[in-house]
């Protein structure tokens, strides 16, 4: 019916036939059997594999965009590191990088550090203290977040992806609403109105 | 050289902060020219810095390629920033700290010491990093903490790391079980010129994997404590190889000798594997204690780059004065000096 698929390398007739589905994008590969053991394509996973074709092989036969040709969904306004690069150097190139890409970094963060906020040597997370700069609280230097700032930090965490960090917070915050419930008559340090009724009474009945 | 201190199985501590200008890309996204501009106004502001008064600076293109590669050799560079072009290191008189400008990221600056007392030399660290500060602004995100070219050595910036001699762990086969227990426990094993190198010599050379979410403090009191454990480890692996046949050792040790006092041909990896035998000897009572200090420098001066250094000070290499040749008659040289081994201690 339809004439035999050709190697993409050589041109010959294809025996070996690669299927990519990334982001709903399909992308098929053909190769003969020369050219796919002469790139190893066997012990290679599909994914990776194609992959290296497409960047490799294929942008330099086919003129396909390599790598460095694709065009990138995001740019750093800072130095020009694109999203491409960065995953490929997994270097950034300036300061500015860290807010362009703080959905990539959210992800390998976990991976590469096991964390995905800074502590100082105090141990505290400085993010939602600095940024409200309440004077207050670093008179006081109250090693512990309020409630309050947990929940904003629980947002900004949820807003930057960063779902391990949201996790820890999230833990944070119900343990430190139990432990308010429980200590019922002490006042409570950091409280605000709107936290303490609702969760107060529900919070009374699961700790029992 | 320097005389240095030494102590049984911990060669030396060292201590890394990574620092970048908050104004400035990283030096891997300048061009030559920018980052060769980005050293001059560092290099500049240094000069003014009471801190640096008496270092020395050295721009990798004012050396040779056998000068960087002996500052490579001592730690006082990495390898990375032989090759950059617009890179320079400023270096203690005591070759204790130094900064290294432009490698991946703007400062490096760095404390090593024989000294096993991780927490002194990181507060000796602080002070280094704390006079940098004085003069530059950060880079630093509440977020990250300090922002770094690679997001592994974001926030703290800080590696500490020990050179360890574990010749009795590599003996007794236990190498890859104590790598992998410390992996878990964060800590990666590397070889003595870290990524990628090898163990020559039994030498490893032991840090923190993460630098993110952890109080300086903490990284460094965590390395510590496990290189309590590693200690022991190695003594009883040592004490193991004792227990299964002293003869086999003895030998071993002798052979050691034999070779660094006759031989007249010694490659880089087989005289640092000679030095480990006798270095761990020492440790044994089986040479004389100062030995083993001697032996730390040796390790030190019978590198490739330091033979041919050290040979074309004096006059230029002859046709046939190998590298390896030199380095047999350096060690023929001091090991006529030592007395042979005393196995009457053990």
């Amino acid at each position: 019916m339809s004439e035999p698929l050709k190697c993409d390398i050589c041109g010959a007739p294809a025996t070996i036939h690669l299927t990519q589905i990334i982001n709903g994008n399909v992308r098929k590969i053909h190769l003969c059997e020369k050219c796919a053991a002469k790139h190893d394509a066997a012990d290679l996973p599909i994914i990776k594999f194609a992959e290296m074709l497409t960047k490799k092989i294929l942008g330099e036969k086919i003129g396909l965009k390599s790598a460095s040709q694709q065009t990138p969904e995001k740019i750093c306004p800072g130095c020009g590191m694109t999203n491409i690069l960065f995953e490929k150097t997994q270097r950034l190139g300036c300061p500015q990088c860290y807010e362009t890409f703080s959905r990539e970094l959210a992800e390998i963060l976990p991976k590469i550090q096991g964390s995905s906020q800074y502590l100082d040597s105090a141990g505290t997370q400085k993010t939602v203290a600095n940024k409200r700069s309440t004077k207050k609280t670093a008179k006081e230097k109250s090693p512990e977040l309020s409630v309050e700032q947990l929940k904003e930090l629980l947002a900004d965490a949820v807003a930057h992806e960063d779902y391990e960090l949201a996790a820890k917070t999230r833990d944070i915050i119900r343990s430190r609403e139990k432990k308010k419930t429980r200590r019922k008559t002490v006042p409570a340090k950091i409280s605000s109105p709107e936290l303490s009724k609702p969760t107060g009474t529900r919070k009374k009945k699961g700790d029992k | 050289m320097l005389q240095r201190r030494s102590y049984p199985i911990i060669l030396s501590s060292r201590v890394r902060f990574a620092r970048n200008i908050a104004t400035e890309n990283f030096p891997g996204a300048l061009s030559p020219q920018q980052r060769e501009s980005v050293k001059k106004k560092i290099l500049g502001a240094l000069e003014k810095s009471e801190y640096f008064r008496n270092a020395t600076v050295f721009e990798m293109q004012d050396l040779a390629k056998a000068e960087q590669a002996l500052l490579v050799e001592r730690h006082l560079i990495s390898r990375e920033l032989q090759e950059r072009e617009g890179a320079a290191v400023v270096i203690s008189p005591d070759q204790k700290t130094s900064v290294m400008i432009n490698e991946e990221d703007h400062f490096r600056i760095q404390i090593v010491d024989a000294n096993s007392d991780l927490v002194e030399i990181l507060s000796r660290a602080k002070l280094a990093e704390a006079a940098l500060a004085s003069i530059f602004k950060f880079a630093f995100s509440e977020r990250y903490g300090f922002l770094t070219a690679c997001p592994t050595n974001l926030g703290t910036g800080l590696r500490v790391s020990a050179m360890v001699h574990l010749p009795g762990l590599v003996m007794d086969g236990q190498m890859e079980k104590v790598v992998r227990a410390l992996n878990m426990c964060g800590l990666t094993v590397r070889g003595s010129f870290g990524e990628g190198s090898d163990a020559t010599g039994s030498i490893f050379q032991i840090s923190n994997q993460h630098t993110l979410g952890i109080p300086v403090e903490k990284i460094a009191d965590t390395l510590q404590e496990w290189l309590g454990g590693i200690v022991e480890q190695e003594k009883n692996a040592r004490r193991r190889i004792l227990q299964r046949g002293k003869a086999p050792f003895f030998d071993q040790i002798s052979r050691a000798y034999g070779e660094l006092r006759y031989a007249f041909l010694l490659s880089e990896n087989e005289g640092a594997d000679m030095l480990s035998l006798i270095r761990m000897a020492c440790d044994l009572g089986i040479f004389p204690e100062y030995v083993r200090s001697r032996i730390d420098e040796l390790f030190v001066e019978s590198q490739t780059a330091h033979i041919i250094f050290r040979q074309s000070r004096g006059n230029a290499l002859k046709d046939g004065d190998g590298v390896d040749k030199l380095r047999a008659t350096l060690f023929r040289e001091y090991f006529s000096m030592i007395p042979p081994p005393d196995f009457s201690a053990e």
